[in-house]
């Protein structure tokens, strides 16, 4: 499975590649360390499907699960003091200085992404690294992903690099140059 | 044709920094790079090395979250002590008071009741010059009594040997095949794993054997979940394998083997039905692995470090040479016990030839510790009356060992409060990685150095700083000769000292070490003994040849065990290894604050016939103690196995739900795993 989570304009985008992911939990801790978070509090998470019993065999798969910044999301809509905020590049953050912890926004979002910080009192979600982007840097869950199942970049780019590893990957033969799976 | 330009990744940190510190993770062994941000002598921010070959700038969960933990409200910062265990620590004045007091207790112990009653077991956190330098102490004590959880490589023998991984973690990326044996690499070296999964893209077979459906397992194109401790079995089964369908090498057989006709023919006698069923899978399994890989290789074969201690371990150099893996960059062993090099610590203390009684033990080790340190039999003559324990690496064991009252001297060198400190006399806070200087080896043989990056809290010290301080109080300075009259050791001249006493990293040039400390340079240490010549097992031998290791039968159970077997049917597995810090995180659905009690894994077939659902407490009871643990009900665990991770030394158990009997469990037990 893939998806772009993201800005609705194009600008940028984090890629999930779930079928990269093997559960090490490196962006979870990323993502903690980069906002100061406590232990307990998970604003991307990976989810653990199985193991599940597939015949004879046992399966288990990883899903990286983040905000999705969405279009129209429901948790400003609903968020009584205004802390929840959508930037022109799509990025969907709640100012702190305003949030009351009321939950509200964690009541009306539909994958249950805003939680509550235990130890400020106020929402905790994942605001793209914003103040990463802005000084042009990758957020931290993709820059530190072991396997490339996290990436960063313009919505055209980034699915033109997944479609090109694709074809590498099925017509190696076809590359100029060696490549690094990013 | 495409020009395939790869994403431009995007490093650095938003954060305020003063400088910049380009170094390597000691977390763990894998070796990856690192830039701390530094301001006001804090770490503000910790990035991944770019240029590092290894890591290239990605991190696993632990190198991100480890400077939490050198402000953590449990670290240590004083010297503490008591009495006894009923009585509360009371700090004292300093570091040499504390080395007094506790000198002064040792002398007594020895005197009353010799020096073999003295334990030291050594956290490989506490750094290689703890390590080392409490191997010098050990011998100068005289007691045998010193654990290390993978001391093999630093205490092998001059004539042994050595298991040598070939080529580095990243260059998996070229094998065609990988069979990683005993090893959730996923879990506890990430990093290294990607390369494996690179691989796995560009077409090579991924093949994992292990004893629980590990997240390394779910990345496999095949997988065999295989019983524990059949490890060895399960390579002599593939070697049968190979030999009966011609995949090996006949030309890599008769250059690189002792004997090979008589190597052969031990296989002859060797049941691929009986090595099927002690490893627990089929026959069909093992032939269609065989078939994937040896058609498929060259490839490596990754074994884990809890292998190395089975009986016939060498068996898995013997299949990466007899199919001529070694004989192909793309190929070969990569044992991941093995990066540490051979060297002599104590050749000068007057016993040359000391050793830890663990060493080279086929035995398992947990069961031999708790034999000495909960009963005083066994091997242990006289009981053990000390302990000497740095950071963790006792944790399940000693936990609520230490306040026995016939153990007179528990002493704890650590950076934080754990179980282990609750059970000691005295606490002496240790420097963690960051704040001291250390040499360290890499999984892939790089010998790397750590400069100290910030100051440790108040009184923490590094190890050859304790061992040289309590060195000196019986009059052993002249063997610790790295230390001033403050009490402060040179570990760059002790780790340079340390280099030139093993056979394969003598004679390195002044200012080696410094150049280890280049990120963008990296040493291995030799394949090639700097005296005699003589050339490692992995490498091409020039007129030697090695001993392959021939099939074994499996070794049969003795009647204890058999009878122990028999009263405690489930296999209690446990690692206390793991990526660490968001482990319990991503344990769904449970998460920290559900872990009053450690985590236990139990098949869903076993724990719906005991009725223990997720998040029970349940007993775990062994034929020496009764644990509580919270259950995790999951298919990660085949139905005869539980895996926690924490132990004590016991493996064969029964779990009950609290409320319940032991007989009642039994009963249904015996039924479900019929």
């Amino acid at each position: 499975m893939s998806e772009a989570q993201g800005s609705p304009t194009g600008k940028s985008v984090l890629m999930v590649e779930a079928p990269h992911c093997m559960g090490c939990a490196s962006c979870s801790a990323a993502c903690r360390i980069e906002h100061d978070l406590p232990e307990e509090v998970h604003t991307i998470k990976v989810i653990r499907r199985g193991p599940l019993e597939k015949g004879s065999r046992l399966e288990m798969s990883f899903l990286p699960v983040t905000c999705f910044h969405c279009d129209k999301p429901a948790c400003i809509a609903e968020c009584p003091t205004g802390a929840m905020q959508k930037r022109a590049d799509g990025i969907v953050f709640s100012d702190l200085a305003i949030c009351i912890g009321c939950l509200t926004c964690a009541a009306a979002c539909p994958y249950g992404v805003p939680v509550l910080n235990p130890a400020t009192g106020k929402i905790a979600k994942c605001d793209g690294c914003k103040d990463r982007v802005d000084q042009g840097l990758w957020p931290s869950c993709a820059l530190k992903c072991p396997t490339g199942a996290l990436s960063f970049g313009e919505t055209a780019r980034v699915v033109q690099d997944r479609r090109q590893r694709e074809a590498l990957r099925i017509v190696p033969s076809f590359t100029t140059q060696g490549s690094e799976n990013v | 044709m495409i020009d395939y330009q790869p994403l431009r990744r995007r490093p650095g940190t938003r954060r305020a920094y003063d400088r910049t510190i380009a170094t390597f993770c000691q977390e763990c062994t894998v070796g990856c790079g690192l830039v701390m941000y530094i301001s006001e002598d804090r770490i503000t921010d910790v990035q991944g090395d770019e240029r590092n070959p290894v890591n290239t700038g990605r991190l696993c969960a632990r190198a991100s979250s480890f400077v939490p933990g050198l402000g953590s409200p449990l670290r240590v910062a004083k010297v503490s002590g008591r009495n006894s265990f009923r009585e509360d620590f009371q700090e004292i004045d300093n570091w040499e008071t504390g080395l007094d007091l506790l000198a002064e207790r040792l002398k007594r112990i020895r005197e009353q009741h010799g020096a073999q009653s003295l334990f030291i077991a050594c956290d490989p956190r506490s750094g290689l010059d703890f390590y080392a330098a409490a191997m010098r102490f050990a011998a100068l004590w005289g007691t045998s009594y010193l654990y290390q959880p993978f001391q093999e490589p630093l205490q092998r023998l001059p004539d042994q040997i050595p298991n040598v991984p070939h080529g580095s973690c990243s260059s998996w990326i070229d094998a065609k095949c990988l069979l990683l044996v005993g090893t959730d690499l996923a879990s506890t070296h990430p990093i290294a794993f990607r390369w494996a999964l690179e691989a796995q893209a560009r077409g090579a077979a991924l093949v994992v054997a292990d004893t629980r459906f590990t997240s390394t397992m779910a990345k496999a194109d095949a997988a065999l979940l295989i019983r524990p401790e059949s490890g060895s079995i399960l390579g002599m089964a593939l070697m049968k394998v190979a030999l009966d369908n011609d995949f090996c090498s006949s030309e890599a057989v008769e250059s690189r083997f002792l004997n090979a006709e008589a190597w052969k023919s031990s296989f002859d006698g060797l049941s691929l039905d009986d090595a099927a069923k002690a490893v627990g899978v089929t026959v069909d399994n093992l032939k269609e692995v065989g078939r994937l890989l040896f058609k498929k290789g060259p490839g490596r074969i990754i074994t884990g470090k809890t292998l190395a201690r089975l009986s016939g371990y060498g068996i898995w150099r013997t299949l990466a040479v007899a199919v001529g893996w070694t004989e192909n960059q793309r190929g070969g062993w990569y044992p991941l016990d093995s990066g540490d090099p051979p060297i002599h610590a104590c050749a000068d203390t007057g016993t040359p030839d000391w050793r830890s009684a663990f060493a080279g033990t086929q035995a398992d080790v947990y069961s031999l510790i708790r034999d000495l340190l909960e009963t005083g039999e066994g091997t242990c003559s006289p009981p053990i009356k000390a302990v000497i324990n740095s950071g963790d690496c006792l944790g399940g064991m000693l936990s609520g060992l230490g306040a026995r009252d016939d153990r007179q001297l528990v002493a704890h060198f650590t950076p934080v409060l754990n179980d282990v400190s609750n059970g000691s006399h005295m606490i002496f806070p240790a420097s963690m990685w960051p704040e001291r200087n250390g040499i360290f080896f890499t999984n892939d043989r790089h010998v790397r150095w750590g400069e100290k990056v910030v100051e440790p809290p108040g009184e923490s010290r590094n190890g050859l700083d304790f061992w040289s301080g309590l060195a000196a109080r019986f009059g052993w300075d002249e063997y610790f000769p790295w230390s001033d009259k403050e009490g402060t050791t040179d570990v760059r001249a002790f780790s340079a000292w340390l280099l030139d006493q093993g056979p394969f990293t003598k004679g390195y040039p002044t200012g080696f070490l410094e150049s280890c400390a280049d990120p963008c340079r990296h040493f291995s240490w030799a394949l090639q003994a700097k005296d005699s010549g003589d050339l490692l097992g992995c490498e091409a031998p020039a007129g030697g040849k090695i001993p392959p290791a021939p099939a074994e039968t499996p070794p049969a159970r003795s009647p204890v065990e058999q009878a122990e077997a028999e009263q405690f049917p489930l296999y209690l597995e446990y690692s206390s290894v793991d990526c660490g810090t968001d482990s319990s995180g991503t344990a769904w659905p449970l998460s920290r604050n559900a872990e009053q009690f450690p985590l236990l894994q139990v098949n869903p077939r076993t724990a719906h016939a005991l009725r223990i659902q997720t998040r029970d407490e349940v007993l775990v009871h062994s034929p020496r103690r009764i644990v509580q643990a919270t259950a995790w009900v999951t298919r990660m665990v085949p139905p005869n196995l539980v895996f926690s991770q924490s132990g004590w030394g016991d493996h064969n158990v029964v779990i009950y739900k609290k409320g319940t009997t032991i007989d009642d469990a039994l009963n249904i037990l015996r039924g479900v795993l019929e």
